[in-house]
């Protein structure tokens, strides 16, 4: 009996079958760590705008002055102006950061790297490129309704 | 002592691998060996003071959105010695990223880097880009509004590059904004999956310097000096002549950094709050380039500025300087394109610093706006920065 490993067609294909089987354990280890891993899809939010500490009203906003907020759009920026209010996303189109309204510009503006936005959410004033999202904001008894803007 | 020896000798043969490290020990270092030389045993001690200074701190800390914040705070202003800890490990991530500069800088000016010890220069390569993935991670652990905001933008820059942007950011992220699964998956690349990569790293990289010696400051198309050619140029044994400069030079880092702790603790700013970004909102110093191009070039440009430096020091020994020569005065072209881009880096970290604050320089009040550009302002309140 000669001590040399075997070899020949069926050798070779229980080796390819072992190699395959290897590989397919460790893509399915690592597609399952994928799966696990894998952002669960977020809860839809509310329609109304929410605060730190609950809902937000219309009152809470004075001449001139703003709220930010979480709704099912994500977070939004509403502005009271002397023909009422103006909602846009409240996300800086650069890098995230959370814009504000300062009422003494009359501009919307990014703390992080400076970007300007006018209240029809156009680009005054890079880093920004894109504009931010005009949002159809209606109060009601219930508070602040934020939803996408009709086009046309 | 000596039947304790005897008892592993007869299992495991140690005799053999004790004559290696022995050798190993009395092996001559070039000539050319300096307090410089002396930079990576700093940077060991530092890595060992974040390993259990972290460990430490991984005891009272807790990873979640809602107790973060609270739990930092408890560490720094209840644990006894916790704000010593919370501050030894701020200020050794620091000096970490100082002392890993500075030892790549002694390595570049060497030309430790050329063959054969390529591999070592890869591995150290890639040990500094660990070291700023600790940075990146560890930042948003206090949850504060610095570090929560810091990290927002730092996250969505990724999000930038085409295709694949969007995607890798939601994965790494764990959703649409930095939120409670961030937290999560930042702390646990944190705390176990850099370490874990960087004990191997280390072990591989203190293991090829010990294996392979020293460079010497030879062209590298001429043969490196033996150990008696080292010894009879005036080298000595790396113990206990070197180790004694190590050893020394590792306890003057212990004293800096326990010193910086105790003068300057670290601050905790306030909770993190996802729907107000605070004004002048920085990142760590060392990303301050990065951070201040991003004003200048497109995200897609900014984003991959950094990973591309990092894959030119990679190409370095590979492609880019693969000339013989050592000695900084024969390689111009690598020296003067070394110093230039780090002049650059330098020079947007500080444009990134001083933007959007006021300074009074020689009596004039200067606003530097979000690119740094300075513009004169009148003095109102008295002189100051902000």
């Amino acid at each position: 009996m000669s001590d040399s490993p075997p070899s020949g067609p069926t050798r070779r294909w229980v080796n390819a079958l072992l190699g395959l089987g290897v590989v397919g354990t460790i893509t399915g280890f690592a597609g399952s760590a994928f799966a696990y891993l894998w952002p669960a899809p977020g809860g839809a939010g509310s329609e109304f705008l929410v605060g730190k500490d609950g809902l937000l009203r219309a009152e809470d906003i004075g001449p001139d002055g703003s709220v930010v907020g979480r709704s099912r759009l994500g977070k939004i920026l509403v502005v009271r102006r002397r023909d009422g209010l103006v909602g846009l996303t409240a996300t800086c189109t650069h890098l995230g950061c959370t814009v504000a309204w300062n009422g003494a510009s009359g501009q919307v503006e990014c703390p992080c790297h400076g970007a300007r936005y006018n209240l029809h959410g156009e680009v005054l004033n890079g880093p920004a490129r894109e504009p931010l999202t005009i949002v159809s904001v209606t109060v009601e008894p219930d508070g602040i309704r934020v939803r996408p803007q009709l086009q046309g | 002592m000596q039947r304790l020896w005897d008892w592993f000798d007869e299992r495991l043969h140690l005799a053999p691998l004790w004559e290696v490290l022995q050798e190993n020990l009395r092996k001559p270092s070039p000539r050319h060996v300096n307090w410089l030389f002396t930079m990576g045993s700093a940077l060991l001690l530092l890595l060992g003071v974040q390993l259990l200074t972290g460990v430490l701190l991984m005891v009272y800390y807790k990873p979640s959105g809602r107790e973060a914040f609270a739990s930092v705070e408890a560490i720094m202003y209840e644990v006894p010695l916790g704000g010593l800890t919370r501050s030894a490990h701020n200020w050794g991530s620091h000096l970490i990223v100082i002392m890993a500069l500075l030892h790549m800088f002694r390595v570049f000016f060497y030309g430790g880097y050329k063959k054969p010890r390529e591999l070592t220069w890869i591995i150290g390569v890639g040990l500094l880009a660990v070291i700023l993935g600790f940075g990146f991670t560890g930042y948003l652990l206090p949850w504060d509004q610095v570090a929560y905001w810091g990290t927002v933008v730092a996250t969505e820059a990724p999000a930038s590059i085409p295709v694949v942007g969007p995607i890798t950011r939601e994965f790494m992220i764990g959703g649409n904004e930095v939120a409670d699964a961030t937290l999560g998956r930042f702390y646990v690349v944190h705390v176990f999956l850099l370490p874990l990569a960087l004990m191997g790293m280390v072990g591989l990289h203190l293991f090829l310097i010990r294996y392979q010696g020293i460079s010497s400051l030879r062209r590298t198309d001429e043969p490196e000096p033996t150990p008696e050619q080292n010894l009879a140029d005036g080298g000595e044994p790396f113990f206990p002549h070197h180790f004694l400069k190590d050893s020394a030079t590792m306890y003057v880092t212990l004293g800096v950094l326990v010193s910086l702790a105790l003068l300057y603790p670290a601050h905790i700013g306030t909770p993190a709050d996802p729907l107000s970004t605070p004004a002048g909102i920085k990142p760590e110093w060392y990303f301050l380039p990065a951070y201040q191009l991003l004003k200048y070039v497109p995200e897609v440009v900014g984003v991959n500025m950094p990973p591309l430096l990092l894959l030119i020091l990679v190409l370095l020994p590979l492609a880019i300087d693969t000339s013989p020569e050592r000695h900084p005065g024969r390689r111009p072209r690598v020296v003067t394109g070394w110093i230039v881009t780090s002049v650059l880096i330098l020079g947007l970290g500080v444009l990134g610093h001083l933007s959007e604050t006021t300074r009074t320089v020689l009596g004039t009040a200067y606003h530097f706006d979000v690119k740094g550009m300075p513009h004169v302002v009148e003095i109102t309140d008295g002189e100051g920065q902000d």
